[in-house]
């Protein structure tokens, strides 16, 4: 745009370089179309390639043994094997896991729709001694492997008896939902007009009131995307649920899958009907929040 | 302190409660007993009963999975991060440019990064197949006689690269939303002077993202270290412990094997670790990294 | 609007979780893990209600399966939750299980009840022991041999009738019987040895010096047995072995390899016979017993699982009542006619119902009762010895490794797990 010049004097230079400019336009245009056409071959290679798993997936469970175990591959099945689908769904508890898998998950999205917030205000707009430190601190949490608090985390829900309950995957999440939300949350906060703040205090308003009539209402995109990010997170949690669950009726659907594939080895059509139906929540989850997402990132703005 | 301050101070606390409750159950608390623990032989059906140095000292003396799982950690930070991290980024470049339709293009990169672990690692130990798998096939229509990718100790980390680099959507939104964030008025001026693509690429577009790109490295090396999933599941390890990672390693002397004090050793070694490389990093950061926001 | 319809959604999922945990119970309901599944977790779960469950007014037996995920059980008490009964022991894990102090010994229970050692094979009752103690009981074990397709061998111009009788032997059938197809993969598999614990006894080593608690598996035989396997590579390659494994159908289902006509040759103990009924009737196999170099045919190795009594179990002297029950003869005969195992109690095993229903016992018994009948290595760092083995295996196989330079590390490292262990279980 800043090649093209603006506000030139109509003379016999400004007709000429309108002439010029037209042949410049012509060939930006070009270039344009050139550039688009380029550029979508790329992506659509690229994309092909990143769909093809997701089709080979569905294309196998769809087919029969003998289809299966062929070279060259065939592509479209024939015939259909629908049926395989129940099969799997009789070998693979699948609403029972989806049960499980919920109600731990609706938890934590609640945890996670909740505390964040919660702690970030006392982070971001409230100003006591120790407060910057105990951020560094969070911080720096974020920092310490997960290998080293998991063993002592798991004798210590032992002595509670809560191993072999969903407990343990729940009741952390109400502590601090991760420092990473934490972080997230205070950055938006820090976005909000200190002004407001300032115009509530001066009505005498407490803290309290601040955040759940100000704060709040103003960061539904942010708590929206702790919400969508505590859902995927929890949905897809492995060694959590294979810690500590071991009753196969407690099972996730992660964990359910991997147990089914211990089961059932090479029984490709199965295994594949059955990990596109564990995979079909996530895809309609990413389609219902997509804005949610791609908002709440810019957002929170992940710098610094 | 004053009146107001004091008020402030315990409306600080009481906001932070669950997080410092948590940091201390949950953090402080287990960090202090993990390293009494590596101390110990703790089977957890009995006693923790005190072996001093006994579990440092064979991991680094006798224990030769250690250094293999050390040196699979390795292969994979110094081949797939970086790997990672440049497809991630170079797909967020291409996915940011106003081409038609990039709603869609955008889905069919990132829907894979969320899928179930467990459900892509299924589809690629499929994929894999060396017989009937789609990955020779497309191969051989190229005249190229494939590998045995997950069951051949040489092609086994390959091919866990290869499925890793399928799920490089997670890494892009974050690349891309920062890159969005970075200000058209740079790129406006920087055209003015006559700057070309490449330039602008380098001399905006990395340096204003740099903060992300040092933030994805970081919890990159801190993550090749954990366990994982798609390992666990495609090869367990396997073959012939070619894939026996870090993570992994300690997974199974924790869980399956019982060896809690063992595990806790191989944790702090971790540990210290990713600490020497994080500060390794941050050093070094002050060169490359551009501060152009800053946390209040 | 949206916080009604969040606090109708919390209460419906806590309403879901009460009701699942009501529990109606005037009977003492004990946990019993079991590791069989598919039918016949259904023939178990028949025979325990009707043998056990009806006929008891004071106990009821759950039976949950773990589908063979015998880890499972540590992990379970390690977590502080186990069953009151398990069987989802195998017999090399007796041991450590016990040395952690993980299971309860017996002894008692068995002098109150008057059980005779001597109504069982000999080297079975041993293997119920670690330390000399007495951990468990069993309501089936089996011998394992090879087993062959008898149309196949017979195609590729072997006689059925003389099966091999040394390790040349077999290699010699193993080659004929294995076809590949025009891109080099193997289509039907001859036969493959596996299991480096399995066949460094064939060979006529042993694993463990239990005397001394020396670990040996470089004992020349085992190295000599490991170069056996080894040398299957010559016409097996070995990425192409395991991309055919790889692909192979499950073992517990139509697809079983053998009954699938995918393996020539495939080692099976007496529940071959509940397979061929199932699997594939119409497949003509026949069986001999383990091959060594010598050509001395006498060798098997037996197991099965062990019913033991964990030590969080909350109510010990029902889950002895039931493991009492479960290996008494009647229902031991009805679970060995419907698995196809052999019965542990040598009356048993000789009635002439169960050998009718089980004619491979013809061959087993004689092996069981006089011949080289072994079980897997039983001591306390038995997974981490197993995993070293088989991974030390698989590095041969792949040429990682020399076969003795592999059975050293494994044994100076399976040396130093095993000294630690036992120093420290000393000074507790």
């Amino acid at each position: 745009m800043g090649i093209l010049s603006y506000g030139v004097k109509v003379t016999e230079e400004s007709r000429m370089e309108d002439k010029i400019s037209e042949n410049w336009k012509r060939t930006l245009k070009r270039r344009a179309i050139l550039r688009e056409v380029v550029l979508q071959c790329i992506l659509i290679l690229l994309g092909v390639s990143f769909l093809l798993p997701f089709l080979w997936m569905i294309s196998t469970s769809l087919k029969s043994n003998e289809q299966i175990f062929t070279f060259p591959p065939v592509w479209i099945p024939n015939p259909v094997v629908w049926s395989n689908y129940p099969k799997a769904l009789e070998y693979f508890p699948f609403f029972r896991f989806l049960a499980n898998t919920l109600y731990i998950t609706i938890f934590n999205v609640i945890a996670a729709i909740l505390v964040p917030s919660f702690v970030a205000y006392g982070f971001a707009r409230i100003k006591w001694p120790g407060r910057d430190i105990l951020f560094l601190i969070l911080l720096s949490t974020m920092m310490v492997p997960g290998q080293v608090t998991m063993i002592p985390v798991f004798v210590m829900f032992k002595n509670l008896g809560w191993v072999g309950t969903f407990k343990p995957l729940i009741i952390p999440a109400f502590f601090g939902g991760g420092a990473f939300a934490i972080f997230l949350m205070r950055q938006f906060f820090m976005t909000i007009p200190q002004e407001l703040v300032d115009a509530a205090k001066v009505d005498g308003c407490s803290h309290l009131y601040i955040y759940w009539r100000i704060m709040l209402p103003l960061s539904k995109p942010a708590i929206a995307t702790l919400g969508v990010f505590a859902f995927i997170g929890s949905w897809r949690d492995f060694l959590g649920p294979l810690i500590y669950l071991q009753d196969e009726r407690q099972y996730t659907l992660a964990i359910g899958l991997r147990y089914f594939l211990t089961q059932h080895g090479a029984e490709w059509s199965y295994l594949m009907a059955a990990s596109t139906i564990v995979s079909i929540p996530m895809v309609v989850a990413f389609f219902l929040a997509q804005r949610t997402f791609i908002q709440g990132i810019t957002f929170t703005g992940i710098k610094g | 302190m004053t009146r107001l301050e004091k008020g402030e101070l315990r409306w600080g606390i009481f906001f932070i409660l669950p997080w410092l409750l948590g940091l201390i159950i949950f953090t402080a608390y287990p960090i202090v007993m993990s390293f009494y623990y590596s101390f110990t032989d703790y089977s957890i059906v009995q006693e923790p009963f005190w072996v001093g140095l006994d579990n440092y000292k064979t991991l680094i003396r006798i224990d030769a999975i250690f250094w293999k799982s050390l040196e699979n950690t390795f292969y994979m930070l110094g081949l797939g991060l970086p790997l990672s991290l440049i497809a991630g980024l170079l797909l967020a470049i291409l996915l940011n440019m106003k081409v038609k339709g990039m709603a869609i293009h955008r889905t069919i990169f990132y829907l894979p990064s969320i899928l179930p672990e467990v459900a892509t690692a299924i589809l690629w130990v499929w994929l894999f197949n060396p017989q009937y798998g789609l990955v020779n096939a497309i191969l051989s229509w190229f005249g190229i006689n494939g590998p045995g990718w997950l069951a051949d100790p040489t092609w086994a980390k390959p091919a866990l690269i290869l499925m890793g680099l399928w799920g490089v959507g997670g890494g892009m939104i974050i690349y891309l939303a920062s890159l969005q964030d970075v200000p058209q008025e740079l790129y406006e001026a920087a055209e003015l002077d006559g700057a070309r693509g490449w330039q602008k690429m380098v001399h905006i577009t990395l340096p204003m993202i740099s903060p992300v790109i040092f933030f994805n490295l970081i919890m990159g090396i801190i993550g090749t270290f954990q366990f994982s999933v798609q390992t666990f599941v495609a090869t367990g390890g396997g073959p012939a412990y070619s894939t026996m990672f870090y993570g992994l390693y300690l997974y199974y002397n924790a869980f399956q094997w019982w060896k809690m004090g063992y595990a806790s050793a191989m944790a702090w070694i971790l540990f210290l670790i990713t600490l020497l490389m994080t500060i390794l990093i941050f050093k070094t950061s002050a060169g490359w990294v551009y501060y152009h926001t800053e946390s209040k | 609007m949206s916080k009604r319809i969040l606090g109708l959604v919390l209460t419906l999922v806590f309403i879901i979780s009460t009701f699942s945990t009501l529990a109606y119970a005037e009977k003492v309901k004990i946990v019993y893990w079991t590791g069989w599944g598919g039918s016949e977790l259904e023939d178990l779960k028949k025979i325990i209600d009707e043998g056990f469950n009806k006929k008891r007014s004071d106990i009821e037996v759950e039976t949950v399966t773990t589908f063979g995920a015998y880890e499972k059980l540590l992990a379970a008490i390690a977590g502080g939750t186990p069953p009151d009964v398990v069987s989802a022991v195998w017999d090399s894990q007796l041991a450590s299980l016990a040395a952690r102090g993980a299971i309860v010994p017996l002894d008692n229970y068995i002098r109150k009840d008057k059980i005779h050692s001597s109504d069982f094979w000999p080297r079975l009752w041993q293997s119920f022991q670690y330390d000399g103690k007495v951990y468990a009981l069993a309501a089936t074990t089996n011998c394992q041999f090879t087993a062959f397709n008898v149309d196949m061998v017979q195609a590729a111009g072997l006689n059925p009738k003389t099966p091999p009788k040394n390790t040349k032997e077999l290699y010699d059938w193993a080659q004929k019987l294995t076809k590949f197809d025009d891109r080099g993969n193997i289509q039907i598999l001859g036969y493959r040895p596996s299991g480096i614990a399995l066949w460094g006894r064939l060979f006529g080593g042993k694993l463990y010096d239990e005397k001394n608690k020396k670990i040996t598996a470089n004992d020349p035989k085992v190295v000599e047995a490991m170069e056996y396997l080894l040398s299957y590579n010559k016409f097996l390659d070995p990425t192409k072995y395991a991309a055919f494994t790889s692909a192979l159908g499950n073992y517990w289902s139509p697809e079983n390899p053998f009954f699938a006509g995918k393996m020539a040759m495939q080692d099976y103990g007496e529940w071959i016979v509940q397979f061929g009924k199932k699997y594939n009737p119409k497949l003509k196999y026949d069986i001999f017993p383990y091959v060594t170099p010598t050509g001395i045919r006498n060798s098997t190795q037996f197991g099965g699982s062990m019913f033991c009594i964990p030590v969080g179990s909350k109510h010990k002297d029902e889950a002895w009542e039931f493991i009492k029950w479960i290996s008494s003869p009647e229902p031991m005969k009805k679970i060995a006619i419907a698995f196809t195992n052999m019965p542990p109690r040598i009356a048993v095993a000789k009635d002439p119902e169960v050998l009718e229903a089980i004619p491979v016992l013809k061959l087993t018994i004689p092996l069981m009762e006089k011949g080289n009948a072994f079980t897997s290595v039983s001591m306390p760092v038995w997974e981490q010895y197993m995993t070293e083995l088989s991974a030390a295996e698989s590095m041969v196989i792949n040429g990682q490794k020399k076969p003795k330079e592999a059975l050293d590390d494994v044994t100076t490292r399976i040396q130093q797990e095993l000294d630690t262990f036992l120093a420290r279980q000393q000074k507790k």
